[in-house]
């Protein structure tokens, strides 16, 4: 972990610039969660719907969407592949991705099918995280979402 | 009529008014003191600041978060289905004054409470001594005379609000009145609302009237129509179930009486239609809209560029909607019930599906 100021960022993962989701990839499979920052910004989590378990989606394709007291929005694959295992306990108690986004409050499992073309394109590295991590910050602060 | 007594509080032991507030979630996101964004992009400054006591609102309405027996504690309760940020007064009046340039209406929320006037005194005192934002209140007439509202104008509020919300005597005494404990006199209600025109003036006061509550179409209409004759602003809210609450599971108005009521109240105010264009069957349900004014058949035509469905609020200083209250009478992932913003063109092509005029002009 490595604090980027006030987040703890674990820059052990991979992370999808896009849609900010982090990745633990093992083998052929990942595990996929959302960055500290999309949570901040959003706000509280009210809701979250999931859908495609067992099918196979192409990267950036939705899987579902996640509502926040005043925003939502959609989940999209940030990885090609078949999703394996959602996390029923966050369809419970949404609440869980704002209060421990690397722990209980992951989102899916999936196998990946197209890792060797597409993992390439995430943010991997301590100094990379980081650095994508504050410019990230940065714009989010200056569009108004995060609280000073 | 007697006010309810002032309560001696320990306020600073307890994070209560006047030295504490909550604010609504949108507020807070406005003023940066919580991280959030609206689902779609644009300007927010109306800051919707609401009294906060030990005990709570100790009225019981059947729809409200803040009802006395809702159950859980006070403090943990939403309103209108978000979590209200406790903040510090001064911090807010700060905050305020640091995002001066944003705000374009501030409104305090009183609460069935005895100390609610004096408190609301206190903190009017502390934010006009600093800002020129158009100030509001949104009343609870159990708690005022007239002597405490002449109060208020002389302290420089420019418009009163009266939650009546229940547009018939029969609607508010189900939901308001006949209830477990707490109950709210219609007739206290109207009291204050002539009241504060004759205080405020013309087009000063405005009353909330909530769509959904088990009034019919014509309850609406009629009340519309009363309220222009005085001068009176009518503001409208969609009914929005509250979890927990005893209307938790009471359904909101369908999607084509909401669009039609925004439309017909629009007509109205703006282009005076008459109490004769509209038809009801027995039951009070709107089944005709019979036009023939010319420019109100052209405002149809083009639905006035979506202006009839944007949120009803007291204005900004520049006479745009100030309080927008966005996502208040639904979800982000639903469709807007008012729109905080100028709706879309897309927008207006969903409004007009969903107006089915087509059912009513003939």
């Amino acid at each position: 972990m490595k604090k980027v100021d006030k987040y703890e960022v674990d820059t052990s993962l991979f992370y999808d610039p896009q849609a900010h989701f982090w990745v633990r990839i093992d083998g052929n499979t990942a595990r996929v969660g959302l960055s500290p920052l999309i949570q901040e910004s959003n706000g509280a989590f009210v809701a979250i719907q999931l859908e495609g378990a067992g099918k196979e989606l192409a990267k950036g394709e939705s899987f579902g969407s996640i509502e926040a007291e005043k925003h939502v929005g959609p989940l999209k694959m940030p990885l090609s592949g078949r999703i394996t295992r959602f996390n029923e306990e966050i369809t419970e108690n949404p609440r869980l991705i704002n209060y421990d986004p690397y722990g209980d409050g992951w989102i899916m499992e999936m196998e990946l099918t197209r890792a060797d073309e597409e993992v390439p394109g995430l943010i991997f590295g301590d100094h990379n995280v980081v650095q994508w991590f504050e410019q990230e910050l940065k714009k989010f602060s200056d569009k108004g979402w995060i609280a000073q | 009529m007697i006010p309810l007594e002032v309560i001696n509080t320990e306020t600073e032991k307890k994070q209560i008014s006047p030295d504490y507030v909550r604010i609504s979630a949108a507020s807070a996101m406005a003023l940066r003191m919580r991280s959030g964004r609206f689902a779609r992009d644009f300007d927010f400054g109306g800051i919707n600041i609401l009294l906060n006591y030990d005990n709570g609102c100790l009225a019981d309405c059947g729809y409200c978060g803040l009802a006395r027996t809702r159950p859980g504690a006070y403090e943990d309760k939403s309103f209108i289905r978000v979590e209200w940020p406790l903040v510090s007064t001064d911090e807010l009046v700060d905050r305020m004054v640091e995002h001066a340039d944003k705000m374009t209406r501030l409104c305090i929320s009183q609460v069935t409470h005895g100390s609610a006037h004096k408190d609301t005194i206190e903190i009017t005192k502390k934010i006009v001594s600093r800002l020129d934002t158009p100030l509001s209140i949104l009343c609870a007439p159990p708690v005022l005379n007239r002597e405490r509202l002449q109060e208020y104008k002389d302290l420089g509020v420019d418009m009163i609000g009266v939650g009546l919300d229940a547009v018939t005597e029969k609607v508010f005494r189900q939901h308001r009145t006949d209830v477990p404990n707490g109950s709210l006199r219609w007739d206290n209600y109207w009291d204050i609302i002539h009241l504060s025109r004759e205080i405020f003036g013309p087009w000063k006061v405005n009353i909330h009237t909530v769509v959904g509550l088990g009034e019919t179409d014509k309850d609406m209409m009629d009340i519309f129509f009363y309220l222009y004759d005085n001068q009176i602003l009518p503001y409208l809210f969609s009914f929005n179930p509250e979890p927990d609450s005893r209307m938790a599971n009471w359904p909101k108005a369908a999607i084509k009486r909401w669009r039609r009521i925004q439309l017909i109240k629009h007509l109205i105010e703006k282009y005076e239609l008459q109490p004769e264009a509209l038809e009801y069957d027995e039951a009070g349900n709107l089944t005709r809209l019979k036009v023939e004014d010319s420019t109100i058949s052209e405002v149809i035509e083009h639905l006035d560029e979506g202006i009839p469905f944007m949120t009803d609020g007291c204005p900004s200083p520049d006479g745009e909607v100030g309080c927008t209250r966005p996502y208040g009478s639904y979800k982000p992932s639903e469709q807007y019930r008012d729109f905080p913003f100028k709706p879309a063109s897309n927008d207006v092509v969903q409004i007009r599906k969903e107006l089915a005029l087509e059912e009513i002009m003939y």
